[in-house]
């Protein structure tokens, strides 16, 4: 079933600018993980933004978990619906980790007996149970990201998108949000997750990829439809991911690997 | 960056620190209401001083704030202390309580009163500064800003944007360190673009300005991501919200409020008589049979 359906999106910030989305067409289904990938400026950002409800004045429909998105169903959707940001620092609004687990708690008007519970079962989920009382000063980038996606999932939703919640990280902060990632996408089969990146291993990891360029949706499809041919993504100013540069580089070398092969296969098939 | 450390929040679990916030204001407020009472006789001024000291000095060890720091902050007090000396030396006055003429600038006779007047005046703000310094370095800044909202929900009657202006001041407060950092990478990008934050008033002005306007820009974009972020979290400043924290006036709250309340009491008593009654009331003649100036 799609949990998420845009219809002819165009969105421009100006009126005078040229449309930064044009034309978009997209069906998210319920449980998926799927990957927004695009280089800077390929409008992947606004796209969320506006699925959010974000950025009004928006041309077409979007559909989110069977309702319309517009001004008197905005308030429901957004409990269906939250977003990681991008700059750790950013989003963290309550003085201390805790402060920042309980603020969307407060806004969905949790009594205060059962919040206590609800902060400290979550910031387990995200390991993060021996900092509740630690300032943002005091935490490191990764451990940020991972106070922010335990705020957004004690809203109990039913979608999360990470806009670029790893690029501003170290490389085992990075690690860290992955595992993570997959580790809710485990424990909760429903849960969606959209993901907004330009890291193409990420993307990797998904079920589906979407990919954008100028505005528009120029790909789509799971992960071994998309990246398999090396030099398409190229042209997107995409980087190729290691797998596929490998079974280039070998199959151009003389042998004869499918673009699909798993690196276990790869690794029988070379040593062969 | 240094003298920011002035009355800063430390974390220690005395008594001080576990009372409730709205009850430490209340209680500060009241304190340098006493303070700034003038009585008619100077001995009688002088001892009620003494008796603020001796409470302001137990509080200060029962809440451990550092005596050293206090004393290195009143470093910065000093041009403030010439000021006021000037003032009282150079407003003429036709009443010298303390009469005798110390020196003569010029013809232009100094009394030992001007002194004491700006002494008395220092010892008072001295008080006031320590006073407010066991406030903020026992009250995290959080529940200072949950106690200002507080006092100010019957504004909300007429309207004032009590909660706002309180998420308002916590926003800030969350972002001093992060805007903090940011400038210090601001200001070594700068430096390392030959910037120069530390010859002459010139340069370092014109070096002032490359750092306002990164900073100012960096803060604007960070306020509206930070402003996205609140949307996404359900956050709508006129709708109802639960809370995580709740200020509660405990037993010992009770007992704070009392003992100091009955002590301030026993002053205001003892100032109203005091203002009513035409020479002031000698409280070294009531007890020790001595006349009082």
């Amino acid at each position: 079933m799609n949990i998420i359906e845009v219809k002819n999106l165009t969105y421009s910030y100006s009126e005078e600018q040229i449309n930064t989305l044009h034309n978009v067409n997209l069906t998210i289904k319920r449980g998926d993980y799927v990957s927004i990938l695009g280089h800077n400026g390929s409008g992947k950002s606004t796209l969320a933004k506006v699925i959010m409800g974000l950025c009004p004045n928006y041309q077409g429909t979007i559909t989110i978990n069977g309702k319309e998105l517009n001004k008197e169903n905005l308030a429901a959707i957004r409990k269906d619906i939250v977003m990681v940001f991008q700059n750790p620092d950013n989003q963290f609004i309550g003085a201390t980790v805790e402060d920042d687990i309980a603020f969307g708690l407060e806004n969905a008007q949790v009594p205060h007996k059962e919040m206590r519970d609800i902060i400290l079962d979550y910031a387990n989920k995200v390991g993060m149970s021996n900092y509740l009382d630690k300032e943002p000063s005091n935490l490191s980038g990764g451990q940020k990201q991972r106070v922010a996606i335990a705020g957004v999932l004690a809203l109990n939703p039913k979608i999360i998108i990470f806009d670029e919640s790893t690029s501003m990280l170290d490389p085992k902060g990075k690690k860290e949000i992955y595992g993570l990632i997959s580790l809710l996408k485990k424990n909760n089969p429903d849960l969606t997750v959209i993901s907004i990146t330009h890291d193409i291993e990420e993307a990797y990891l998904s079920d589906y990829i979407v990919v954008m360029n100028h505005g528009e949706v120029i790909k789509e499809g799971t992960p071994n439809e998309v990246l398999k041919n090396a030099s398409e993504l190229a042209k997107q100013n995409l980087d190729v991911p290691f797998q596929v540069k490998l079974i280039d580089a070998l199959n151009k070398s003389g042998f004869d690997i499918k673009e699909d092969a798993s690196l276990e296969e790869v690794g029988d098939i070379v040593c062969r | 960056m240094d003298n920011l450390t002035f009355g800063r929040y430390s974390p220690y679990n005395t008594v001080v620190h576990k009372l409730d916030p709205r009850n430490k204001i209340f209680l500060m407020i009241l304190f340098m209401v006493g303070i700034f009472f003038q009585f008619k006789l100077w001995s009688v001024s002088l001892i009620m001083s003494g008796v603020y000291l001796i409470i302001l000095i137990i509080i200060m060890l029962l809440s451990r704030v550092s005596f050293v720091q206090l004393f290195k902050s009143l470093g910065s007090m000093w041009l403030m202390v010439v000021f006021l000396l000037l003032i009282y030396i150079f407003i003429p006055t036709t009443t010298h309580k303390i009469e005798p003429e110390a020196f003569k600038i010029f013809n232009y006779a100094v009394y030992w009163d001007s002194f004491c007047r700006a002494g008395y005046i220092i010892l008072r703000l001295v008080m006031m500064l320590s006073l407010t310094m066991i406030l903020t370095s026992t009250t995290k800044p959080m529940d200072m800003t949950y106690a200002f909202e507080w006092y100010m929900t019957p504004l909300k009657l007429i309207r004032f944007p009590a909660h706002e202006i309180a998420m308002t001041l916590s926003i800030a407060l969350r972002f001093i360190p992060t805007l903090l950092d940011e400038t210090n990478r601001i200001m070594k990008a700068q430096e390392s673009r030959g910037a120069d934050f530390s010859h002459g008033i010139g340069r370092r002005f014109r070096a002032i300005i490359s750092l306002m306007i990164p900073l100012f820009v960096s803060a604007i974009d960070r306020s509206e991501e930070l402003a996205n972020a609140m949307e996404v979290r359900g956050y709508d400043p006129r709708a109802k919200r639960t809370k995580y924290r709740l200020l509660r006036f405990h037993f010992k709250d009770l007992l704070a409020f009392v003992l100091i309340g009955c002590i301030f009491a026993g002053i205001i008593t003892l100032f109203v008589f005091d203002q009513q009654s035409t020479g002031g009331i000698d409280i070294l003649q009531v007890i020790f049979n001595v006349k009082g100036f």
